[in-house]
C-alpha cells in the first residue's frame, strides 16, 4: 500500500483525553466507560431504545 | 471485509445462478467485470447494496422488480416466484454470508411487485458448516455500517458530488461514525436528560422536616429523664418511709402486749408478697398461653375440612398418585418406554408417556399432604387442651386472689387490734405506723403514675425515632441524587471535551491522508483540504499562495476518490488499533474500523484520458480490494496498462438481445469473448463469463 500507510499518530489527542479523564472524579470516569459501552451497543439504531433507563442504572450502580 | 464470491439467482437480468469469484490477494486484489451500457454494471454494484442492506442506489429504475422478468413472465397465475443474492466474505477472521431473497406471487397478469425481502446471516463454525446468526440486519452493519456503504460501494460517474459542498453532512457523519463520534455525540445528548432525572427525585425528597423531629425527640427524652429523676426520688421515698417502718415494727415486736400480733403481721406481711409474686407469675401465664395457643380457639371446622378433602382425594386413587413425574420424566430422558418402546421426540410413543407429566404425582406435594392431615387430626385435641389449661391457669389466679383477700383482711384485722390496745406506746406506734403505710401508699401510686408516663413517652419516643430515621434515609436519597446527578454531569462534561479533542484531530488525520492520497494520484501543483466543516475543497497554489482551485469533473472525482481512500486508510488503521486489543483510553479512540474493499462501477465514465491513466493506478491502492466495473470504451489502452499488473480476475457480461446486427466481441490477454450476442434469445438476457488472467 503507497497510500497513506503510516500510523494514525493520535499522541496529541490520547495526551488531552487522558487529561480529561485524570481530571474527572473516578465515579465520572467509571460511568464514561459505561456510557460509551451502552452507546455503542445501540449505535445501530436510529432512535436507540431505553438508553435513558440504562444510563440511569449505570450511574446507581456507580454512585451508592 | 474482504468480498470472496457474488451468487445471483434469477435477479434482475442474470437468469439462473450466477457466480463472481473476487481477487483479494496481493498484488493481485482488482476484480475487473466487463460490459456495455445498461447490459447489468449497475446491477451488479447494487447486488451487494441489496445484499447487506436491502437497498438499490437512488438511480435504480424499477426497485420493485427484483426478479428476473423472464422467470416472472414464465411463471402461471398464483405461482411464487423469487430472486437471490449471496455474498461471501471474510472479516475479523470468520467466514460469513450473507443471503437476501425478494419472493412474489404472481396473479393473473400483474405486474411484479416486490415489496420487501428476507436477510440471514450466515458465519462458518469450526467444522466449515455455515450457521446462522440472530439479528442479521444490526449483525452487518456492525461489519460494515450503512451510513460509511456509499463510499466503499459507488458509481464512478457520481463519486464527483463529494467534493461539492453539500456534501458536508455526509462526509461529516461518515467520519464521525468511522471514528466512534457519533458514540461520544449521543451521550453528550443523553447524559443531561439522566441528571435531570435525578435531580428530579431531589426535589420530591425534603430535608427540614428531619431538623424538626430530631427537635422533638430531644424534647421527649428529656422529660423520660425528668420522669426517671422523679422515679429515682419515689423509689427513695420509699426505701426510707419502710426503714421508719422496720423501726416502728421492731420497737413493736419488743413491746410483749403487742409482739403476737406483730409477730403475725410479719408472716402476714411475707405470706402477701409471696402471694402477689405468684399472681403477676400466674397473669404472665396466661398471658404467654393466650398468644402462643389462643388462634386454636378460631378455627373452627378447619380440620375437619382438611381431613374430609384428604379422605376424597385417597378415595378417588389421587393420593398417592399411581405415578411420580420424576419416574416419567426419566423414561423421556432415556429415550425408552418400560415395555422397551422407543421415545422418540415427535413421535407418538413419545407424546403419549409424556401426557403422564401432567398426571403423574410430585412428590414433595404427596408428603406435604399427608403432613398436613395429621396435623389436622391433632387441631381439635389441642384446642381442647387449651381450653384446659387456660381453665386451670384462670381458677390458679382466682384462687391466689381470694388467698391475697384474705391476707389483706387479716393485716387490717391486726392493724385495728393494735390500735385498740390499752397500752398508750402501742397505740401511738400502729398509728404512726398507719400515716406511714399511707404515705409509702402514696408514693407508690405516683411512682406507678411516673412509669405509665414513662411508658407513654417512651412509646412516643420510639415512634419519633422511626420517623427520624425515615427522614433520614429521604435525606440520604436526596444527598445521593444530588451526587448522581453531579457524576452524569460531570461525565458529560468529559464526553464534550474528548468529542471536541477527537474530532478536531480526526479531521486534522483524515485531512492529511486526503492529501497524501491526492498526491499519489494526481502530479498538478493543487492541495486539497477537508476543512473544519468538513468541506472537500482544492486549492492552486502558486509560491505559497493558495487560491481555490477551478475544479473539472475529473478534477472532483479525483478529490472524491481521494477522500475515500483516505477514508479507507483510517478505517483500516481503526482496525488494527483495535486488533491490539487496548483496553481503558484506548477505548474512548475505537470507532468502528475496518478492511473495507472499493466497488465501483463505470470507474472512468466521465474522465479526460489524463485523469483515467491516474485513476486507474491509484485504485489499485486505494483499498486492499477493488471490483472495478467498466465498458469497453472505458477500459482504454492506457487504463488496462495501469490496471493489469493488478487484475487477479476478471469477467465479461455478455449481453444477447433479440435485435440483429448488434454482434461484438471483447479481446483481454490475447482471449476474444462474446460482448453482445444478436438474434440469439426472445428476450434480453445478461450471463457473466470467466475471462483469463495472466
Amino acid at each position: 500500500m503507497g497510500v497513506a500507510a503510516k500510523e494514525f499518530d493520535r499522541s496529541n489527542a490520547e495526551e488531552e483525553i487522558r487529561a480529561a479523564m485524570t481530571a474527572a472524579s473516578p465515579e465520572a470516569r467509571e460511568l464514561v466507560k459505561s456510557v460509551l459501552s451502552i452507546e455503542r451497543d445501540k449505535l445501530h439504531m436510529k432512535l436507540p431504545r431505553h438508553v435513558i433507563e440504562e444510563i440511569t442504572e449505570a450511574v446507581e450502580d456507580i454512585v451508592q | 471485509m474482504k468480498l470472496l464470491t457474488l451468487e445471483l439467482r434469477d435477479f434482475r437480468q442474470f437468469r439462473g445462478t450466477q457466480t463472481i469469484h473476487f481477487a483479494g490477494g496481493e498484488p493481485l486484489n482488482v476484480t475487473v467485470i466487463f460490459g456495455a451500457n445498461g447490459t447489468g454494471k449497475t446491477t451488479l454494484l447494487n447486488s451487494f447494496t441489496w445484499a447487506l442492506y436491502g437497498e438499490f442506489t437512488p438511480d435504480f429504475e424499477h426497485p420493485e422488480r427484483p426478479i428476473n422478468q423472464r422467470v416472472w413472465d414464465a411463471a402461471g397465475d398464483g405461482e411464487e416466484v423469487s430472486a437471490e443474492v449471496q455474498l461471501e466474505f471474510e472479516h475479523d477472521d470468520g467466514r460469513y454470508m450473507v443471503k437476501r431473497i425478494a419472493r412474489c406471487r404472481k396473479e393473473g397478469t400483474e405486474p411484479q411487485e416486490v415489496r420487501g425481502s428476507q436477510v440471514s446471516l450466515y458465519l462458518t463454525d469450526a467444522s466449515g458448516r455455515f450457521r446462522e446468526l440472530p439479528g442479521a440486519a444490526d449483525a452487518v452493519d456492525q461489519i460494515l455500517p450503512k451510513r460509511l456503504h456509499q463510499f466503499f460501494f459507488f458509481n464512478g460517474e457520481r463519486i464527483d458530488r463529494l467534493a461539492q459542498q453539500t456534501a458536508y453532512e455526509e462526509i461529516e457523519a461518515a467520519t464521525k461514525t468511522l471514528l466512534g463520534l457519533e458514540v461520544m455525540e449521543r451521550a453528550v445528548k443523553h447524559l443531561p436528560k439522566v441528571a435531570q432525572n435525578f435531580e428530579a427525585q431531589l426535589k420530591k425528597v425534603g430535608s427540614s422536616e428531619q431538623q424538626e423531629v430530631a427537635a422533638r425527640l430531644d424534647d421527649l427524652r428529656s422529660n423520660h429523664e425528668a420522669l426517671e429523676d422523679q422515679r429515682t426520688q419515689a423509689k427513695r421515698n420509699i426505701a426510707a418511709l419502710d426503714s421508719e417502718r422496720d423501726v416502728l415494727d421492731g420497737r413493736l415486736r419488743d413491746l410483749a402486749d403487742a409482739r403476737a400480733l406483730q409477730e403475725d403481721r410479719d408472716r402476714y406481711e411475707a405470706e402477701l408478697g409471696q402471694t402477689r409474686k405468684r399472681i403477676a407469675d400466674q397473669r404472665a401465664a396466661i398471658d404467654g398461653l393466650v398468644s402462643d395457643k389462643g388462634f386454636y380457639a378460631l378455627l373452627g371446622s378447619l380440620g375437619e375440612q382438611v381431613q374430609s378433602t384428604f379422605g376424597e382425594l385417597k378415595s378417588r386413587g389421587e393420593l398417592p398418585t399411581p405415578i411420580k413425574r420424576t419416574f416419567v420424566a426419566e423414561l423421556l430422558e432415556k429415550g425408552e418406554c418400560i415395555c422397551g418402546t422407543p421415545l422418540v421426540e415427535g413421535e407418538h410413543a413419545h407424546h403419549l408417556v409424556a401426557e403422564y407429566m401432567e398426571r403423574g404425582g410430585v412428590a414433595e406435594v404427596e408428603q406435604r399432604w399427608i403432613q398436613l392431615n395429621s396435623e389436622a387430626q391433632n387441631l381439635d385435641r389441642d384446642r381442647e387442651d387449651l381450653r384446659g389449661e387456660l381453665e386451670r391457669a384462670i381458677g390458679l389466679l382466682a384462687d391466689l386472689r381470694a388467698q391475697e383477700t384474705d391476707l389483706d383482711e387479716r393485716l387490717s384485722a391486726i392493724a385495728s387490734k393494735l390500735q385498740n390496745l390499752p397500752s398508750e406506746e402501742i397505740r401511738e406506734l400502729e398509728k404512726a405506723r398507719g400515716k406511714l403505710e399511707e404515705k409509702r401508699s402514696d408514693w407508690l401510686r405516683r411512682d406507678g403514675g411516673f412509669e405509665q408516663e414513662q411508658d407513654r413517652l417512651q412509646s412516643e419516643i420510639d415512634a419519633a425515632k422511626a420517623e427520624l430515621d425515615k427522614a433520614q434515609a429521604r435525606s440520604q436519597e436526596a444527598a445521593l441524587a444530588q451526587r448522581r446527578a453531579a457524576v452524569a454531569s460531570e461525565a458529560q462534561t468529559v464526553f464534550q471535551r474528548i468529542y471536541d479533542v477527537l474530532q478536531h484531530e480526526v479531521r486534522k488525520e483524515l485531512d492529511g491522508r486526503v492529501k497524501e492520497t491526492f498526491r499519489s494520484i494526481s502530479f498538478k501543483p493543487r492541495e486539497p483540504e477537508l476543512n473544519e466543516d468538513f468541506e472537500l475543497r482544492l486549492w492552486d497554489v502558486e509560491n505559497g499562495i493558495r487560491t481555490p482551485a477551478a475544479k473539472s469533473t475529473g478534477e472532483n472525482q479525483i478529490l472524491s476518490l481521494s477522500f475515500v481512500g483516505g477514508l479507507a486508510s483510517l478505517a483500516r488503521d481503526q482496525a488494527k488499533a483495535q486488533d491490539n486489543g487496548k483496553g481503558g483510553l484506548e477505548a474512548l479512540l475505537s470507532g468502528v474500523g475496518g478492511i473495507y474493499p472499493i466497488v465501483m462501477d463505470a470507474a472512468f465514465g466521465n474522465l479526460d484520458l489524463d485523469y483515467r491513466e491516474d485513476v486507474a493506478r491509484a485504485l489499485p491502492r486505494l483499498a486492499p480490494q477493488s471490483i472495478i466495473l467498466v465498458s469497453k470504451g472505458q477500459a482504454s489502452g492506457e487504463v488496462m496498462r495501469e490496471l493489469d499488473p493488478r487484475i487477479g480476475r476478471a469477467y465479461v457480461i455478455t449481453y444477447s438481445t433479440p435485435k440483429e446486427g448488434e454482434d461484438e466481441q471483447i479481446s483481454f490477454n490475447g482471449h476474444s469473448y462474446p460482448y453482445k450476442r444478436s438474434g440469439t434469445v426472445e428476450n434480453e438476457m445478461a450471463e457473466l463469463t470467466e475471462m483469463e488472467v495472466g
